[in-house]
Parts: structure tokens; sequence; C-alpha cells
């Protein structure tokens, strides 16, 4: 955003997280790209609807899609497998333990597969504690897993009037699902970014993992793995809603480029964007052993060069998980939004508060953003995302 | 350029009125140049309504004193206001006194020494940036930190350095502590070093004890340098904001939210460029306390120093 | 008292080893993360011993160190996030900027301390109030700095009609590093050339030496040491110095503290392996150029706030 300021015109790409278009957007830092799409007529036919609405803002596109970030969750297949495990696990739960639907169940999950050091796991030794689940929990990021959480109970987090619906009782189940699930979890991962959560499950010491889709790669071939082929991907659990299943992952980084209103070759620079992001070589990137863009449009799973990287079952449930993502709050001011977020469930994971008082206290701090950005123009934009189908059909609007 | 220019320029210069001031002209100008417009230009800022995301500076409407309203409200500001001065305390309080018991063990030579200096020295002369990353792996609860206490100890220590509300202050306040003792220690071993022998062997001859010297002789000499040790650090501590950045980001919670952290997230990450211009002016308000106890204190001891002057220099050309 | 002297060493011993032990841990495990590899940096167990806990490499160095930017067999990466290894580039900005503005602060500094201590430039206060300067914490300049940066050129077209950039440039940030540090330079200045007698100079003025001469050949010379240490002390601060550069840089000068806070990747998060090794790389010349002078470090130190 310094060049908001500085416009210095040194840059005609940016490259950035996916969340920051609608500020970038409102700054005028970057251009919308329409003109030039009548003529380029890219191709965004296969990206899922709710990425591609990622790359619009108030209805205009204004940067392109290369990385499909969405959640995914990762199992120790090796220990879901002991047949033991498995009759214990049905006996007292009711059903085959394998890929969870709901987050209830991946509670189930979580709260049977662990143990400790030395103790006899269904005819396993563990040599080192199990824990029962990992997702991120620390501040910049924990939030950004609640997102998912709370899409999947249907609801959006703003009415027609920006009101906020976070404080109703599925915000407040969310929270209380992410605090209860950290029972099973290492009591540190509130400090820990991808630097220690990937480590700690490629290295054996828990069972399941909500995270980037990178982690399957990850746990496969990073150096000092211990978990390679063992790992079994999962389209990222649900709640049911009037009785039926809905599954959200969320979109918690991954990157899109957009181009520099103080470019001075602003339509080579869309040119570029187009072929550099276009399905041939957005796929040779993706295709790439060292890459780290994920996959994301349906047609990734017949580039032979991606399955061969990914691997099939991995590429499947990864695709599925970007037909469900939903965005990072697309509007203006979504990281000062965010950030309240982030606060209040920081103190609700660690019980200091309670999840109600947490939801109630992100909403007043909603209201006063809202207030403060300009309430009609974030209606405007609010609206625009909402009808675009960005969080589905969710309720509330 | 024509000799005579030259030596017109020469004389000029020779002239003490002229001479005196040929310093001042360019280190003033540079800090009016530099520093003037931009205090004016926030003081200016901090009046309009602006976000990054709102226009330019120049076409933002102006909101007359409401944002300092608004930051005077802020419970987030006031909060991150005393935890900075909290643990700028803590961390000064800790390096000035290790420092000091440092000093008082290294100023005079014994064997080795040299080699305990270099060492003491290295930590402040790495990078914070590395100093936080380096330290966000060693701090992990199951990391060798830990590992190293549960050896000493012989328990299994879990301190959550990096996750728990009050042990992530602590390690904030550590790593600074680690990072910056050298400073302390440094300013007050060359303080040591420097005291006259007289005064101390004056008191030996008359049979004062080795506290007794030190309380009574050393102490009052050495005044002014913990004085200084303790402004310097001070000044830098207020600022900390590497540290936590790298090592919590803040968190948990906010519970490693310094002042600078919170105003680097409501300017570049929040971009209320100008609530935020407006919570730094009430800041620097409150800084300017400490600023005018630090000249204050300084001025104090540099003027018993100066009265001490020509007895000084008298000792200078005798030697 | 013999034996008490002993054991007074032996205490002594005792304490300061403790402190060397915890000095040393972390700067010890930054070295020998520059030496692991990704899944040895973050590990459960801790591997604590190279070659019996984990497999030392030199990748991190090959990495840092290598001369022309990505290499199309992707051998020394990890993965394609990991390319923007110009750590020469980090290097050599810092290296300039950072000495000139360190000599440049020096000097001027110097040059006000003298007059200060022999003609009491500025006034009794003035020492006092540049300190203030020092007291501003960056991130509340660091906007309205780089709106006035950023707006600088266009006053000088009109007014000079002449184009200089000041945002994203060496003298951009040379200047405020130069201004951010005098404080310090004043004050440590003042102290060492407070302490040479004016009788040498009065003796060299009489025999004819302008102010000037006498400045370079007799007062400069006395306190060369002083100057030494106020260089080191300074060159440490703009050496680390992070939140400035941020704001004002990017893309074409690039410090090593922002460099090094570049180092993320999008498998991995932080590379701690790459870091490490640019910290002990970076961090051995100031230790070796400390090392040198130490003599001179512990004594003049004391900010002029000793009686002698």
């Amino acid at each position: 955003m310094a060049e908001a300021v500085a416009k210095t015109g040194e840059y005609d790409i940016f490259n950035h997280q996916m969340y920051m278009l609608p500020d970038a957007a409102e700054a005028g830092v970057v251009i919308p790209l329409d003109e030039y799409a009548a003529r380029g007529k890219p191709s965004f036919d296969d990206i899922p609807k709710t990425l591609r609405n990622e790359m619009y803002y108030t209805g205009k596109l204004y940067s392109f899609f290369t990385d499909g970030d969405q959640t995914i969750l990762a199992l120790r297949q090796d220990l879901i497998e002991l047949a033991p495990a498995r009759k214990a696990f049905k006996a007292k739960f009711g059903w085959e333990p394998g890929c969870p639907d709901t987050w209830k169940r991946w509670e189930e999950l979580a709260s049977f597969f662990n143990g400790k050091k030395g103790q006899n796991f269904y005819g396993i030794t563990l040599d080192k504690d199990l824990y029962g689940a990992q997702e991120y929990r620390s501040r910049e990021f924990g939030y950004r897993w609640w997102q998912g959480r709370y899409a999947s109970k249907n609801k959006l987090m703003l009415d027609r009037n920006m009101k906020p619906l976070i404080s109703g009782p599925e915000g407040i189940e969310a929270t209380r699902e992410m605090v209860a699930l950290t029972t099973y979890m290492p009591k540190d991962i509130f400090g820990w970014g991808t630097p220690q959560n990937y480590p700690f499950f490629a290295q054996g010491n828990s069972f399941s993992i909500v995270a980037f889709p990178s982690i399957v790669g990850y746990a496969q071939k990073a150096q000092g793995t211990l978990v390679s082929g063992k790992v079994r991907s999962c389209v990222v659990p649900g709640t049911i809603v009037g009785g039926k299943l809905i599954r959200r992952s969320v979109q918690p980084a991954g990157t899109n480029y957009m181009v520099s209103r103080y470019s001075k070759h602003p339509e080579a620079a869309y040119w570029f964007l187009q072929w550099f992001t276009g399905p041939e070589v957005g796929n040779r990137a993706i295709a790439d052993p060292d890459g780290f863009w994920d996959p994301f449009r349906p047609s990734h799973l017949r580039d032979p060069r991606i399955a061969a990287k990914y691997g099939e079952q991995f590429l499947h449930v990864t695709l599925e998980n970007a037909k469900i993502a939903v965005p990072m709050l697309p509007l203006q001011g979504n990281r000062e939004y965010l950030d309240a977020l982030d606060v209040n469930l920081q103190e609700a994971f660690h019980g200091r508060i309670t999840p109600e008082e947490a939801m109630k206290r992100t909403a007043r701090a909603w209201d006063k953003t809202t207030d403060d950005i300009g309430r009609t123009r974030q209606m405007e934009a609010w609206r625009h995302v909402v009808e675009a189908g960005s969080y589905f059909d969710a309720e509330g609007y | 350029m024509p000799k005579g220019t030259e030596r017109r320029l020469g004389r000029w210069l020779e002239r003490e009125s002229v001479f005196r001031l040929v310093p001042l002209v360019p280190v003033q100008g540079l800090i009016l140049a530099l520093l003037a417009v931009p205090f004016v230009l926030t003081l200016y800022i901090s009046l309009l309504r602006w976000r990054l995301t709102r226009g330019f500076w120049t076409a933002a409407p102006f909101g007359g004193l409401s944002n300092f309203a608004d930051a005077l409200g802020d419970e987030a500001l006031l909060n991150s206001i005393v935890r900075t001065f909290v643990f700028a305390g803590t961390a000064v309080a800790l390096e000035v006194l290790i420092g000091f018991g440092l000093a008082l063990l290294t100023y005079r030579s014994f064997r080795g020494r040299r080699v305990y200096l270099t060492i003491f020295l290295v930590p402040m002369m790495i990078i914070p940036v590395v100093i936080g990353y380096n330290f966000s792996m060693l701090l992990i609860d199951t990391g060798p930190l830990n590992s190293v206490l549960g050896l000493l100890s012989g328990q299994d220590i879990r301190i959550r350095w990096l996750s728990e509300y009050r042990a992530a202050q602590v390690a904030v306040v550590l790593a600074d502590v680690w990072q910056w003792t050298p400073l302390t220690f440094l300013i007050l071993v060359s303080g040591l070093t420097g005291l006259p022998p007289d005064p101390v062997r004056a008191a030996q001859v008359m049979g004062a004890t080795r506290w007794q010297v030190f309380r009574y002789v050393q102490l009052p000499l050495l005044k002014p340098v913990i004085v200084i040790a303790l402004v310097v650090r001070t000044m830098e501590a207020l600022k900390i904001f590497d540290l936590p950045m790298l090592l919590t980001q803040g968190g948990p919670g906010n519970a490693t939210e310094t002042l600078s952290i919170f105003l680097w997230r409501n300017a570049w990450v929040f971009n209320k460029v100008s609530y935020a211009a407006a919570a730094s002016l009430l800041v620097l308000v409150l800084f300017s306390a400490v600023i005018f106890a630090s000249i204050w204190l300084l001025r104090r001891e540099r003027a018993a120093l100066e009265a001490d002057g020509p007895r000084r220099r008298a000792e200078w050309s005798r030697r | 008292m013999t034996r008490r002297r002993a054991a007074f060493g032996v205490f002594r011993h005792v304490v300061l080893s403790a402190w060397t032990l915890i000095v040393l841990f972390p700067v010890a495990w930054m070295v020998l993360t520059s030496f692991k590899d990704a899944g040895d940096w973050v590990s459960w167990p801790t591997r604590w011993f190279p070659f019996l806990d984990f497999e030392p490499t030199l990748l991190n160095y090959r990495q840092i160190f290598y001369i022309g930017g990505t290499t199309a067999s992707g051998e020394l990466r990890r993965e394609a996030s990991e390319q923007a290894y110009a750590i020469w580039k980090g290097v050599v900005d810092s290296g300039v900027i950072v000495t000139i503005a360190s000599l440049a602060s020096l000097v001027l500094g110097a040059a006000l301390a003298y007059a200060i201590s022999r003609f009491r430039t500025g006034g009794r206060n003035y020492p006092y109030t540049i300190l203030t300067v020092r007291m501003l914490p960056p991130i509340v300049i660091a906007i309205p700095m780089l709106i006035y940066y950023t707006s600088l050129p266009e006053f000088f077209r009109a007014v000079f009609n002449v184009r200089v950039a000041f945002f994203d440039t060496y003298h951009g940030l040379i200047l405020l590093y130069i201004v951010t540090t005098l404080p310090y330079v004043i004050w440590m200045m003042l102290a060492f050339i407070d302490a040479v007698p004016r009788e040498l100079e009065h003796a060299a003025r009489l025999m004819g030496a302008t102010r000037l001469t006498t400045l370079r050949v007799v007062v400069f010379p006395l306190v060369a040491s002083g100057m030494a240490v106020t260089l080191l002390f300074v060159f440490i601060l703009n050496w680390s110095e992070f939140l400035l550069a941020l704001t004002l840089t990017q893309p074409n000068v690039l410090t090593l503290p922002v460099l090094l806070n570049k180092f993320q990747s999008a498998v991995e998060g932080r590379l701690y392996g790459p870091q490490a090794a640019i910290g002990t790389v970076v961090t051995l010349p100031v230790v070796v150029f400390g090392l040198l002078i130490q003599k001179h470090l512990v004594k003049g130190f004391s900010f002029g706030m000793i009686r002698r």
C-alpha cells in the first residue's frame, strides 16, 4: 500500500494476497481490467465460482488468480488403518473412521487418535506423544480458519445493512468448536505459524491438521518427514444445517496479480498477466516440482504433469475444496475487521472470555469500523459480494 | 578559486563567530529539512479523516480533533502504551543491573578478560531481525531453551514462551535484555575503567572495606554513567518493534502489542493513517514527560561534572 | 587475604562463564541452524549435535552466496518461491548506506561537538534538545516521511528545475540515518573532545595554524580512538535499522534487515536456515571490528559522564 502514497510507477504488476484487493482497489492503486478483458477474453470458465469472484471488486475485474490456497484436512491414514483401532472407534462412535463429514466428527477422531509416548496404541507403541489435531491458532492466523467454520453454518457475516451477524448462535458455535478442539492440540500451538505447524505434522507428532493444501506435499517429500506415504487428504468437514451437510473451506492466503495504476504500460502488463496466469503457463507453474502455486482449476486434474506432482487423491480433494472455498471478507478495511475478530478469538481460545463475549465484542468493533469507513459504500460492496454468490446461498442478507 | 577569494574565505572562517557556527548550520539544516516538514505533515494529517483507501491525502476531508478524541478513548492504544512502558521499564532495569554486575567483575584486568569482553558484546552486533527469527525457534515449548532449563532443573519444563500471555511478555523482555545488556555493560565498564584511582586509594588507605569503597566512593562517582545508560536504553526500548513483531506478531491476543506495533498496524494494515498520526502525537506528548525527565537528570549530572571542570583541566595539564 | 582473592577469582569466573553461556546459547543456535537443512530447523525432538542428530549441510551458504539469482535446475533451492537470493545486493546496499551515513554523521557530529565544547555553540541546552531527535519513534514519522520524500522531487523540479528522487534511493536513507544518529555522535564525541586539553590547541594556534588545521592535526588525532568507538556504535544502530528502511525503500534499494525479513517461503514459512547463514556471515565483520577496537571501546563508552 506504500505505492498509494509513493506513486513511483516502479511497478507494473502487484503480486499480493487475495484479500488485499478491496483495499488496493479503493485506494486506487490498481486499475480495473474489464476493458482489456473484453478484448483479451481470458478463460476463467473452469475456475470455481467463488474463487473467480475473488478476482472482482464491486463487479469489476481487478486481478488474476493464480494460486488455489484453500484449506484442506490431512489425516494419518496409517493410524486409521490399524484394524483394532477401527473396530474400537466404530464401537465407540458408530461410524467407520475416515475423512470426517462434520466438524463434530473431526473432533471425535481427534479425541480417539491420540496418545502418550510409550503407550501401546492398538498394536503400535508410540515413540512420542501423539496429538489428535492441529489447526492454526496463533495471532494473525486463527481467525482465517474460523471463517471456514462459520461459513459452514451457512450464515453470512453481515446483513444487508452491514450489521454484524457473527455474534449470533452460529458465530458462537464456530468459536466454541474451535476452543473445544484445542484440547487435542499441542498447548504451544497458540504461538505457531507455518514453520512450526508443518514440521510438527510431518514429523509424525499429530494425527490430523487443517492447513494450506501444501501441507500434503510437504508431509510427502519435505526433508526430514516421517509420514511420507501415510497421509490422506480430505475435503474439509462441514456442518449439518437443516438436514443438509454444508462444507466450506476458506481461502486464507493465496496470491493474485493486479495491474498498477501508475504503471507506464498497463496494457502490456495486462497481456502479460493473461498469458502468465492462463491455463498454459499457470498450469506449468503449478506443475513445477519446486513451485508453490496450488491447483484450483478442474482442468488441473487432466494435466498429467500436475497429477504426477500431487497424486490423484490429493488433486481430487483439493479441487473439491476449491469448489467450496469462501473468501476472507472481501471488503474495504477487511484487515481491520478481521483483526478485531482475531484479537477476540485469541482471548476466547485462551479462555479469558467466553465465546459469546468474544463475538459480541467483535460485532461492536465491526460496527464502529463500518461507520468510520462509510456504511453506504460498504453496503454497496457487500451487496456485490453476496449477489455474486461468494458465500454461496448463506442466509442473513 | 582565485587566491584572493581563498584567503578571504580562510580569514572569514578564522573568526570565532563564524567558525563556531560552521558545523551547526549543516546539522540544524539537516534536522529541519528532514524532520520538521514530516512533523508538520503529521500534525496536518492528524486533523484529516484520511485512510489510504480514501484517495490521496491532499483530497482527504478535514476531521478536526475527532481522531484525537477517538485515540483517547481507544483501549487498545492505552493498553499498548502501558505495556510498552512496563516492557521498557523492566527490560532497562534488568539491563542496567546485569550490566553493572558484569561490569564490576570485569573492569579490572585479569586472565581471560579479553575473551569475556569480546563475547559479551556480540548480541548487540547481531541484526534484530535475525535475533527475532532465531528466538522464535529457541522458544518453542519443547524447544532448545526449555530443554536446557529442564536439564538444569531436572524437571520437564514446558514454559510456553510464544503462546501464553504472561510468558510471551516475559520472552519479549528477555530477548531485549539479551540483546541490549551488552550496551549497558559497555557503558558501565567504560565508566568504571575511567574512574580516577586516587579517591579509591585514599579510601583504602583510611581503612574502608571493599563495600564501603564501592558504596561511598565508586557508586557516587559512577552515578552519571548509570544515568546515561538508563537514558540511552530507555529511549531505545520505548521504540521496541522488531522483536515482538517477529516473535509473536503482538500475540497471543494483544499481549505483546507494543506501541510501535499498534501504530504500525493502524497505519499500514488498517490504512488509518490520520488516526495513527493523531495517536502518535498523543504518544509524543506522553513521551515528552520521559524526555524531560531524562534531560533533567542528564543536566543535573553534567552540571555536577562541570563544576569539577577546572580541577579536571588542571589535572590534565599536570600530566 | 590471598585466599579471599582466590575465592573472588573463582566467583568471578563462575559468574562470567554463566553469562557467557547465556550469551552464546542463541548465537550457537544461529550458527548451528545455518548448517541445517529445512527439516532440522524446527524439530521434535530438538536436533543438537551435527553428525549425531543431523547431517550438517552447506546448502544455506551455497544458496545465499550464489551469484546470479535463480538456478534453472533448481539444485540450489528448495522451492520456486525461494528465488530472491539477492544477498549481495543487500550486503552492498546496506554496506554503502550504513558506511556513508555513519561516517558523515561522525564527521558532522564531531565537528559540532568540538564547537559545542570550545565555543558553547547552540547554547547550553543544545546537547539536550538534540536528544529529542533520537527519542522520536521512527514509526511516528514513517508515513509523513514517505509523503515528504515522494513529494520532494516535485518541489525540486518546480523550484530548481532539477530531477532528484529521495524515496527508494541511497541518499534518501543516508540523510535520514545521519540525522537519527547525530545525537549519539554529538554526545559521545563531546566527551572525548572535552577531555583534550586546550593548551595543545593554543600552542598550535600560536604557531600560526588555522583553526581547521588545528582541528585536523591536533584535536582529531587525539580523539581518533574515540571516533572509532563512536563509529562502531553508530554503525551498529544503522546496520540494524528496519522500520525506516522498510517504509522508504522498495524495490531499488534493499538493506539487509529488510532482505532478511523477506526470507519467507510459501511452503515453509520462514526460511530459518538461509536467514541464520546470513546472520552469521554479516555479524562476523562487526564482531571483528569490535574486537580490534576493544581496548578503546571499554574506555570510551561513558558519554563523558565521568569525573576524571
